[in-house]
């Protein structure tokens, strides 16, 4: 037996990823971040504060309110649903979710979702225009460092703005290829640009805002 | 290429007669100028005939300037992208346009179907439900069809729309509905406010009926950043929550959308505060064919002369009520048209009836004091009013209310906690009222915004009461004397004696009197034409205006392309599609795939020359003789945690977990509140407080919301968590006797053997060196089996790794179809759990606590669901081993009387088992189990087959020891 590699891009096999061009800059910037670990955070009963506590050697105080998410050392805490958060980082999952298991010791479970999910960051001067014709959230509101569990073209998945014109996508790996095929076909009037990258300290989206308790 | 006759020199601001158009119609050749409409092109080429009408089949021209047009509807384009009932005056013109007449034949001014004219007096309201009666085979086999060919409308291509359409979210503060003076005011009100501001307008410039003058504000407001116009939209709806929809018609002015531009977009509008800036619709007037070519709308004439230089006619005659029509003379008389005679209603003179065939040939005035006049002219512009454009509000449930003064149905409020209305909405007529009273709704909506109650409206409210206190307004509703038709809805063809008909005959709603005449039933519904409807019933009624009302209206306020509607989710985008983490190998590997549910599932793998059968019957023989893995990624996937999780899974199955041992599987039962089994699975106990729960694939979703419930609801004291984890594994059955064989390669450190790892082993383990793996022995086919799970993406690495370690014992993937094969020869049950199923029913009785309660229990218990003659699970064996079943086929004892009590269950699942060489079911059967052994009628007289005598027997067909399983 020899060590067996993942297939980091399983769930868009059989795509066309190599992007749509325009006249100009592509105005949609698709980044297709691979090897992010993402795991789920959920305290135990009242334990919500003590585990948030408990995130101090990753960087963290507390647990973002809900709709919020922040960054810290190379590692993004963001809220994902009720009683939820997923931290998100570059680390290898194994290692990471050992470590946050003692440091959270009885206070939250943890479970690794990266697995199943395709990470997309996307960017570009036609990022918003881009998104509204999948998300239902209204976009000048969802600023830099909030988080939803939103529907979009059909798929739930987890969003998170990162800039005025950067969003961070974790999209269950079972809708990624009918999403893929509605993003690309949406964001053609604008060209697409896609990179296939794989995950740094740097791509967790830094966001200079503060997470609000 | 004909002249363009009625082209005026020097006018019509729309258009660039630097670039001429060329546009066919009906075949033949005509030009136009860049910024026509249609409409406006075959007026200005001296087209009058335009369409036929929807029941009698007679002439019909272009009636208005607008998109509620009744008479000018036309098919365009063609090939594929032919588009049938589209106003000529909502067509902007363009170079090749393709256009054509609908609803005549053989051609537009011959139609033999006019001959239904000569019977019009038995057309009347009604006829068809007074009339096709008898017998009732015709009414679909012979009536149906020739009664819609003959008042059909345009036809669909039949061929696949090569346009694109998508859908497009859209938030802002205001939302300003309509670009007339009023609209734009408020909008800029709005905007200068610092709101996000939003204008809709359906026409393709902003100004409304006359932007005259408007330049200026048109310019400031679109430079303002927090202003998005939207021109070419159309809002269809009003819904909860301020959710409106609207459709833009990106691309319908072009010959083709441009590269990937969509045909038209779907905007869903969300808006804290909205204001209506609708606008009025022009009445038309009832009288002797006033349907005629060559009958217009005033307002409609006065803009074809402005902004398309075209005039209606040489010689018309202006029939009115109201001022609107003051500038239409001067301006036809500018325009070199003579106008013969201004019959204004107020002075007691009316037009009786038009001349002429398929064009205006003349009419006949009749004067005050009952003195008749008969004048030529080929034109005759009418005006009866204007109808504010309620239908938005009336979407919300408004009962639009009358107005004695300004004579016309107003909104019932004039604002709402989240709307305002202004200009002609509103009642106002005049421009510089508009503008003053736009900018009222526009500041008191950016008012609201920061604060609901700070705006205050009494000066809003003020201007349109004084407004309406003013007014004297004069409506002219009735209906000319003579034997020549009188319609009041152009599009349905309905007259004033058809209403007259359906009040005398006992119809005293409007909404009944609607629906038995057709009146505004047609895609204008009636925008011109319902008040003289309304009229003619209060006539009839001796009921006010008021009393009588509007019919409600819905959405869509103008008729939505279907496509609009879909967006892209159409062809096999039409829901999503979910693929597993081992999509890509199945399709390397030839994999067949079906869909069930969203998931694409492999179904078999069949070899060259291979019937799906034969594939299906090698894969069965091959897990039962050797090895075989199959992909079980869609099997839904919960992680359970926390000290209270045994507790949890006692109340949520039917069975008890509290005991399950750390390393163990149990399969579970699930039931709903109401005692019915709602879902089975497995639960694994991975650690003292964690576990791994499976669902049915179908299931996943109900079940997570089903734990949510109870947890939220019925036990918030217990101090769980879990997730949906169904994405984070892919999971594969390793099936066979040689099963063991094959994961001792692919999980070289663990100890593999029987009592190592024993039949319901849960372990979290290593495979392929390195990789955490979810193992439980847990078999669905009856053999000795394994369910492997592994991060999601090392799916296919895993599928891989099997099918080189289990080479040298044959090992064959499998699809869901060989899958279902062993469950059923194996007896386990599936579709068996179909809503309507207890756990008695499906022979789990056993797995019913009697030391505990869960979700269900009491329930199940009812009388009903114990009674003795339930349906229960039991097999099926033809006696002709190869007499097949289907799935759905009924039971009877032999030589039961084919009736409906002689039903006694039917087959849930069927499939030929090659192990048993036999066709085999499972069934649900009337106290199945006490008739083990009787030869039974499998009957199944939707697929006309002959019965088929067959044994019931135990659904355990293979292995009912259980000694392979545990091997």
């Amino acid at each position: 037996m020899c060590a067996a590699e993942a297939s980091p891009l399983f769930c868009l096999e059989g795509l066309d990823l190599a992007g749509i061009p325009a006249a100009g800059p592509a105005g949609v910037k698709v980044r297709i971040v691979t090897g992010t670990t993402v795991l789920r955070i959920m305290p135990f009963r009242d334990q919500a504060a003590a585990a948030g506590a408990a995130l101090a050697p990753f960087g963290f105080n507390y647990l973002p309110s809900p709709g919020r998410s922040g960054v810290a050392g190379g590692n993004c805490l963001a809220w994902a649903a009720s009683n939820c958060w997923h931290l998100i980082s570059p680390r290898p999952a194994p290692a990471l979710e050992q470590e946050l298991k003692q440091s959270l010791g009885r206070h939250a479970a943890v479970s690794s979702a990266g697995g199943g999910m395709l990470r997309l960051q996307i960017g570009g001067a036609a990022s918003c225009a881009l998104m509204a014709k999948g998300c239902v959230l209204d976009l000048d509101r969802f600023r830099p460092g909030h988080s939803a569990v939103t529907l979009m073209a059909h798929t739930r998945l987890h969003l998170r703005r990162c800039s005025a014109s950067e969003f961070d996508l974790l999209i269950p790996a079972s809708h990624a290829a009918s999403l893929w095929e509605w993003l690309a076909l949406s964001a053609a009037e604008f060209g697409l640009a896609v990179e296939i990258v794989p995950t740094t300290q740097e791509d967790s989206c830094p966001v200079s805002v503060a997470l609000s308790a | 290429m004909t002249r363009q006759t009625h082209r005026l020199n020097g006018t019509g601001r729309r258009l660039d007669r630097s670039k001429p158009i060329s546009f066919t119609f009906d075949g033949k050749r005509y030009s136009g100028f860049e910024g026509d409409t249609l409409a406006s092109a075959l007026l200005a080429n001296g087209v009058r005939l335009v369409a036929r009408s929807f029941k009698y089949h007679r002439p019909r021209g272009i009636f208005t300037c607008d998109p509620h047009e009744p008479s000018a509807l036309v098919q365009l384009r063609s090939g594929a992208r032919q588009e049938p009932n589209i106003p000529a005056t909502m067509v902007e013109l363009f170079d090749g346009l393709e256009t054509a007449s609908q609803n005549r034949w053989p051609s537009l001014r011959y139609d033999l179907l006019s001959v239904n004219q000569l019977f019009s007096p038995f057309f009347a309201a009604g006829f068809y439900y007074k009339t096709f009666k008898w017998p009732a085979k015709f009414w679909t086999g012979l009536y149906e069809p020739v009664i819609r060919r003959a008042a059909g409308m345009g036809r669909l291509s039949g061929s696949i729309d090569p346009d694109t359409y998508e859908k497009i979210h859209h938030h802002c503060d205001i939302l300003v509905i309509g670009g007339g003076a009023a609209g734009l005011s408020a909008a800029r009100a709005a905007a200068q406010g610092g709101a996000r501001v939003t204008l809709v307008e359906e026409h393709p410039r902003l100004g409304g009926f006359d932007s005259t003058g408007l330049e200026q504000d048109i310019a400031e407001l679109e430079a303002l950043e927090n202003v998005r116009i939207l021109p070419r939209t159309m809002v269809f709806g009003w819904y909860d929550n301020n959710t409106f929809g609207a459709v833009e018609q990106v691309s319908d002015h072009l010959p083709v959308p441009a590269a990937h531009q969509p045909r038209q977009r779907m905007w869903k509008i969300v808006a804290s505060q909205v204001v209506l800036a609708t606008g009025a619709h022009e009445r038309s007037l009832v009288f002797g064919n006033n349907d005629r070519p060559g009958v217009m709308l005033a307002s409609a004439a006065e803009r074809y002369l402005r902004d398309y230089g075209v005039r209606p006619g040489s010689r018309a005659v202006i029939f009115t009520t109201n001022d609107s029509t003051a500038g239409l003379a001067k301006a036809l008389g500018a325009a070199g048209v003579t106008v013969a005679a201004v019959a204004d209603a107020r002075n007691g003179d009316e037009i009786e009836t038009v001349h002429g065939r398929t064009a205006v040939t003349g009419v006949t005035l009749r004067h005050k004091d009952g003195s008749r006049r008969k004048l030529d002219c080929d034109a005759v512009c009418v005006s009866g009013g204007w109808n504010p454009a309620v239908q938005l509000l009336a979407q919300r449930g408004q009962k639009p209310r009358w107005s004695d003064g300004l004579q016309a149905f107003l909104p019932q409020d004039m604002a709402g906690a989240d709307f305002l209305c202004t200009g002609s909405l509103a009642g106002l007529d005049d421009r510089d009222d508009c503008l003053t009273h736009g900018r009222m709704a526009g500041e008191a909506a950016g008012k609201r915004l920061a604060a609901p109650d700070s705006a205050n409206l009494a000066d809003y409210h003020s201007y349109l009461e004084a407004n309406e206190a003013r007014a004297a307004n004069f409506a002219y509703f009735e209906t000319s004397a003579g034997k020549s038709k009188k319609f009041i809805d152009l599009q349905h063809d309905v007259t004033a004696a058809d209403v007259s008909l359906a009040t005398r005959e006992g119809y005293r709603s409007v909404e009944h009197v609607k629906r038995y005449t057709t009146l505004g039933m047609a895609t204008d519904q009636g925008k011109t034409s319902n008040i003289h409807g309304i009229a003619a019933m209060s006539k009839a009624l001796d009921k006010p205006m008021g009393q009588v009302g509007t019919t409600g209206f819905r959405p869509p306020y103008r008729p939505v392309s279907l496509g609009a509607l879909a967006g892209r989710s159409r062809g096999r985008h039409w829901r999503p599609i979910l693929r597993t983490p081992l999509h890509g190998w199945v399709e390397d590997k030839g994999g067949v795939f079906i869909e069930s549910g969203l998931w694409h599932r492999s179904q078999y793998f069949p070899k060259p020359g291979e019937t799906m059968s034969q594939a299906i019957s090698r894969e069965v023989q091959a897990v039962r003789s050797s090895v075989g893995f199959c992909d079980v990624s869609t099997l839904g996937k919960i992680d359970l945690q926390g000290p209270d999780a045994p507790a949890f899974l006692d109340g949520v199955y039917s069975n008890g977990f509290a005991k399950l041992p750390v390393g163990k599987s149990r399969y579970g039962l699930m039931l709903r509140e109401d005692g019915i089994v709602m879902d089975d699975g497995t639960v694994s106990r991975l650690a003292e407080d964690h576990y791994f729960i499976t669902t049915t694939s179908a299931e996943s979703d109900s079940v997570i919301s089903h734990l949510e419930y109870c947890l939220q609801v019925l036990w918030p004291e217990l101090d769980v968590v879990f997730a949906d984890a169904g994405e984070d594994w892919a999971g594969i059955t390793l099936a066979g006797p040689r099963a063991r064989d094959v994961l001792a390669r692919i999980a070289p450190e663990l100890d593999v053997s029987n009592a190592a790892l024993p039949f319901l082993a849960a372990r979290e383990c290593t495979v392929l060196d390195g990789v955490p793996a979810r193992l439980f022995r847990i078999s669905f086919s009856g053999e000795l089996a394994y369910e492997i799970y592994v991060p999601s993406p090392y799916g296919r690495p895993l599928a891989e790794a099997l099918e080189r370690e289990g080479a040298e014992f044959g090992i064959t993937p499998y699809g869901v179809e060989a899958l279902d094969v062993l469950r059923i020869e194996k007896g386990h049950v599936s579709s068996e759990l179909n809503k309507f199923t207890t756990a008695a029913d499906l022979g789990l009785s056993m797995m019913m606590s009697a030391k505990k309660d869960f979700v269900g229990r009491a329930l199940s218990s009812r009388p009903g669901l114990t009674d003795p003659d339930r349906e229960v699970v039991v097999g099926l064996k033809p006696l002709d081993p190869s007499h097949s079943f289907r799935q759905g086929a009924h039971i009877t004892a032999r030589g039961a009387p084919l009736v409906p009590e002689s039903d006694d269950g039917y087959i849930t699942s069927a499939a030929w088992s090659p192990t048993l060489k036999s066709h085999i079911a499972i069934a649900l059967v009337r106290r199945g189990r006490e008739r083990l052994g009787e030869v039974v009628e499998i009957i199944d007289p939707l697929h006309g087959e002959d019965p088929v005598p067959a044994t019931i027997v135990s659904h355990h067909f293979y292995d009912p020891e259980n000694a392979r399983v545990r091997s």
